[in-house]
């Protein structure tokens, strides 16, 4: 247990060697020995798992394929409906809501392909920051320093994989909430294209930026887990119709023909040297030597903010009005301030978007790949309110998502990879491709956690 | 832009008009984050779009 890999595990469920049940509930002891000490979960969801468990092992014991997942516990971030439960997306408020009627369509193509559910966990209110410091249900501690944050707003389900409690989990990123989290813990994280995943039956905060995906420890487990969850679904409206394009297979493709850029200007100017020279050392083994400007990058930023501040605050204006002292409040003011934005602020931002994004699809003529830091620098303290990057003192939780939010302002995929640890604090990179290439995404992390230039460092004090 | 038109009195009846009350607890912090929005927001604003070519990218499939 703990820091074994999801293919390992549903490899020795499906030959017959690990019983999933007996899997499951050895997963449930981890989980309840080491959740307190980072709050990563929730809520455990033991009797639905174990008789998912159950199902799965007598699947192969009946002859049948149980999924290339079999056995294997995952978790989701608490925006994620899951029958039977309340969507809480870290509120207070929604424990008003009712209970949800049916499971988000990626929990059932997860538990199709075998992958046994085990619980929610924690994140920032509403999806609303970088730091899961949640005053409703506390923050969630970083597994390699609990002094640090882990990351938001999929703080819990960063934790939860980097911890070692579950070799998947599932998270939504609006402005960088898979990338950030996935960098300062660690882990790997995949941040899809903009409507490859289908969103329906999770809790909104942007819909112009919502995207859902997987964090594991490997490449080879992210791509599995993201092979099983893709597929056209009419529910959301932006779901890319059309069948799924399976990446696993093509892993071993290395980079044979692809051109490899960093990115240069605003990503260099905006992150901190020690994560510049990680970056700068995982682009030079992958012979990198070409670096890019992506243009306008720092005002993509600021529209991105723009869109996420109007479209985020009219999402809860009916209880901004009827009861704004139930919002969590590190982001009630905010929330309150955003319902008074211009519209034509809101619209400029949506039609610059379109400028930048045909401008980057220039870029995407001449290279295939870039690379950039996914985080200006390793986690700030819990309770850290500012924080410095190339001696500027800034904001600490807005501003995690510098590295982040021009990229996912045009639904490009990214998968971030761990390249290091600066003070004992891991640090992440992304591979950024064009629309719809995660499959590039995917090779590219395969190439450097094979080259062991980005790997999952398990945290000094695990068992 | 001057972030100081955003003051109090603004604030109360931009609130008024959203149907939202504003708590004097509530206020400073609701004018920082609204001046430091704007401030952000100028960026975008500045910057000269084609009124024809530059579309806005979400597209209506009914």
């Amino acid at each position: 247990m703990g820091f074994e890999s999801a293919l390992d595990v549903a490899a020795k469920v499906r030959s017959g060697q690990v019983k999933a049940v007996a899997h499951v509930a050895a997963a449930f002891e981890t989980i309840k020995a080491r959740n307190p000490g980072l709050n990563a979960f929730v809520s455990l969801t033991e009797s639905r798992a174990l008789a998912e468990a159950k199902a799965v092992d007598e699947q192969v014991a009946a002859g049948r394929d149980p999924g290339p997942l079999a056995g294997v516990p995952f978790a989701v971030k608490n925006l994620f409906d899951v029958k039977g439960l309340t969507t809480l997306a870290g509120s207070k408020i929604n424990r008003d809501l009712p209970l949800a009627t049916a499971d988000s369509p990626l929990i059932s193509r997860l538990n199709a392909a075998g992958a046994v559910l085990v619980g929610t966990l924690n994140m920032d209110e509403y999806a609303y920051g970088f730091t899961t410091e949640n005053t409703h249900y506390g923050p969630t501690r970083n597994p390699h320093n609990p002094e640090h944050i882990a990351g938001g707003s999929s703080g819990g389900s960063a934790a939860a994989v980097a911890g070692g409690l579950v070799p998947i989990t599932l998270g939504s990123d609006t402005n960088g909430s898979i990338r950030v989290p996935s960098s300062l813990c660690g882990i790997f994280g995949l941040k899809p294209t903009y409507g490859r995943l289908t969103r329906a039956r999770s809790f909104p905060f942007v819909a112009s930026f919502d995207h859902l995906g997987p964090f594991c420890r490997s490449t080879a487990d992210l791509a599995a887990s993201y092979d099983a969850m893709q597929g056209p679904d009419l529910q959301d409206p932006v779901c890319r119709p059309g069948p799924a394009e399976p990446v696993s297979g093509k892993l071993g493709l290395g980079l044979e023909g692809l051109r490899l850029a960093r990115a240069g200007g605003y990503f260099e100017e905006s992150a901190e040297k020690a994560v510049l020279d990680l970056v700068k050392h995982a682009s030079a083994a992958l012979g990198v030597t070409r670096v890019v400007e992506i243009p306008e990058a720092g005002r993509a930023r600021a529209a991105a903010f723009v869109i996420t501040a109007t479209e985020g605050s009219q999402l809860h204006l009916g209880n901004l009005r009827k009861r704004a002292a139930d919002f969590e409040p590190l982001i009630r003011d905010r929330l309150l301030a955003n319902t008074m934005i211009p519209a034509a602020w809101y619209v400029q931002a949506q039609r610059f978007r379109r400028w930048y994004y045909t401008e980057v699809m220039k870029l995407f003529r001449d290279v295939d790949v870039i690379l950039a830091p996914a985080t200006p620098r390793t986690a700030t303290k819990i309770g850290q309110d500012m924080m410095t990057i190339n001696g500027v003192e800034m904001l600490s939780r807005p501003n995690m998502g510098l590295m982040t939010q021009p990229i996912s302002f045009i639904g490009l995929p990214v998968v971030a990879v761990p390249v290091g640890m600066i003070d004992g604090l891991p640090v992440g990179m992304q591979v950024i491709c064009a629309p719809w290439r995660e499959d590039l995404c995917l090779r590219v992390s395969a190439v450097l956690e094979k080259m062991g230039v980005a790997r999952f460092t398990p945290p000094k004090e695990s068992p | 832009m001057d972030t100081e038109l955003i003051d109090e009195a603004f604030v109360r009846r931009a609130a008024a008009l959203q149907g939202i009350e504003i708590t004097p607890e509530q206020m400073p912090g609701v004018i920082g984050n609204l001046r430091r929005t704007a401030q952000i927001a100028a960026a975008v604003n500045a910057f000269t779009l084609d009124p024809v070519a530059d579309e806005s990218g979400p597209v209506w499939r009914p």
